[in-house]
């Protein structure tokens, strides 16, 4: 019994350790699988977000440019309201300072979120804000485009 | 006791094969290039062979592993399969470039699992040592559970701590549920069923707000209060509905895990008791000692 509550404390030990060096230095925030649960742990007023618009999905020109996840019925992805696509936004744009790194990941977040028949064009922007004023009243304090991207028609 | 902690890791291991079963098929009509995709190191292996056949490996790992662990999870050795095939399982829906982290508590619970005696029901209970090991083995996984709740609260306080200290806006703030829930909501442009209500109304997510930091904070310390096993599990499946109807949110594993370890706790007395339940809460217990004196005890029924 000694010998499984000494595994069990190093388990725990462990856990917090690595779980407290990936949230401080791991590229995703983790070492897979060893999450630190911090979720939601910051609450600000003022605060810096990318939004992924929709320029162009084939021959539709989008004018303005549609939000991603208001095109439900071209990706899949914006159905379903899954958040990946932002998290997976926001690690392009921290690496947009790096080409390589940066080339590698926009070819990751079109192969996930942007799988149609069609070529499409979309940009990322950042904006900071306010989230209960742009809830009320749809104001943003700063917007900016930070990247622009073109998939290839896949069947060319 | 040991009836109740056996069945239920019995039922993780049911309810393991059926979600490998489900994604099986999935996984088997969806033949994605490994090279396209952001695999995390679990699946590096995926990269040596072509779509098919890395999806087909996966696919019948999972069909495979899932069947045989609802018979023979009591041998180390398929639990350990288990925990791989999880952990395949688990980095499969994150390799798309973010994680996500609806299947992470079901993998470590694979992981807590290994801790456990292998041996054949009856002998395990014949026996009060092996009897006593394997209650105390199965108690990490509720501890690493709770330990989790933990880790979540302890960052919202430090920074909400933090913040305050240094006079900014943060999570004790009023309004801060309120603001949490307007920008899960514009980020991805979900209508959460009562996200409404608080964002209109800010000051009644306050003590919601203020409770949830408690709850979570404290958790891994109702691990060694049973009184409190079963209301915390209530309050923790409260939480998860919360985070769907506020947020959409949708955390439908931590449900059965919260239900499966807490409200069906072995460790729970048989009768719930209020006021032992009062005295054990962290550290407003003391509070109701007081009061309760001279009201005596029920003891609880033997078992």
């Amino acid at each position: 019994m000694t010998q499984l509550r000494t595994a069990a404390l190093y388990f725990f030990c462990a856990y917090f350790c690595i779980q407290l060096a990936g949230k401080l230095y791991a590229p995703k925030g983790e070492y897979f699988p060893v999450f630190s649960w911090s979720l939601f742990s910051i609450v600000r007023d003022d605060v810096y977000d990318v939004l992924v618009e929709v320029e162009r999905v084939g021959d539709t020109v989008y004018s303005p440019p549609q939000n991603y996840y208001e095109l439900g019925e071209v990706f899949s992805a914006a159905q379903r309201r899954d958040s990946g696509v932002l998290k997976a936004a926001r690690l392009l744009t921290d690496s947009r300072h790096l080409p390589e790194q940066f080339a590698e990941r926009e070819q990751e977040f079109i192969a996930s979120f942007f799988q149609v028949e069609e070529s499409i064009d979309f940009r990322i922007v950042l904006i900071r804000f306010d989230p209960l004023e742009r809830w009320h009243t749809g104001q943003v304090t700063e917007w900016r485009v930070v990247s622009t991207h073109s998939t290839m028609d896949p069947s060319q | 006791m040991f009836d109740l902690a056996f069945a239920i890791v019995q039922v993780f291991y049911i309810i393991t094969a059926a979600r490998l079963y489900s994604s099986a098929r999935t996984m088997s009509h969806t033949p994605l290039d490994p090279a396209d995709l952001d695999l995390l190191w679990p699946l590096a292996w995926m990269t040596s062979f072509s779509a098919d056949v890395s999806t087909a490996i996966l696919a019948n790992a999972y069909v495979v592993v899932g069947f045989l662990s609802i018979f023979l999870w009591r041998f180390l050795w398929m639990r350990i399969l288990v925990m791989v095939v999880l952990l395949q399982h688990t980095a499969w829906p994150n390799s798309f470039g973010a994680i996500h982290h609806g299947n992470h508590e079901w993998f470590w619970l694979s992981v807590c699992f290994l801790f456990l005696p292998t041996g054949v029901k009856e002998a395990v209970r014949e026996n009060r040592r092996e009897r006593t090991r394997f209650l105390y083995a199965f108690s990490i996984a509720p501890a690493l559970i709770l330990f989790f709740y933990s880790l979540s609260g302890l960052y919202k306080v430090y920074y909400a701590t933090l913040q305050f200290a240094k006079g900014q806006y943060g999570g004790f703030m009023p309004d801060a549920m309120a603001q949490t829930l307007a920008r899960r909501a514009l980020e991805t442009g979900s209508e959460p069923m009562w996200a409404d209500v608080i964002i209109n109304y800010p000051l009644l997510g306050w003590p919601m707000y203020l409770g949830l930091y408690f709850v979570e904070l404290f958790a891994i310390v109702i691990l060694f209060r049973p009184a409190l096993h079963r209301i915390w599990g209530f309050i923790l499946i409260a939480f998860h509905f919360g985070t769907l109807t506020f947020m959409d949110i949708v955390f439908g594993q931590h449900v059965l895990i919260n239900g499966l370890l807490f409200v069906m706790s072995p460790f729970a007395p048989r009768v719930f008791n209020l006021r032992e339940a009062l005295v054990a809460i962290p550290l407003f217990g003391p509070l109701f000692v007081d009061r309760i004196k001279g009201m005596g005890r029920q003891a609880y029924p033997a078992e």
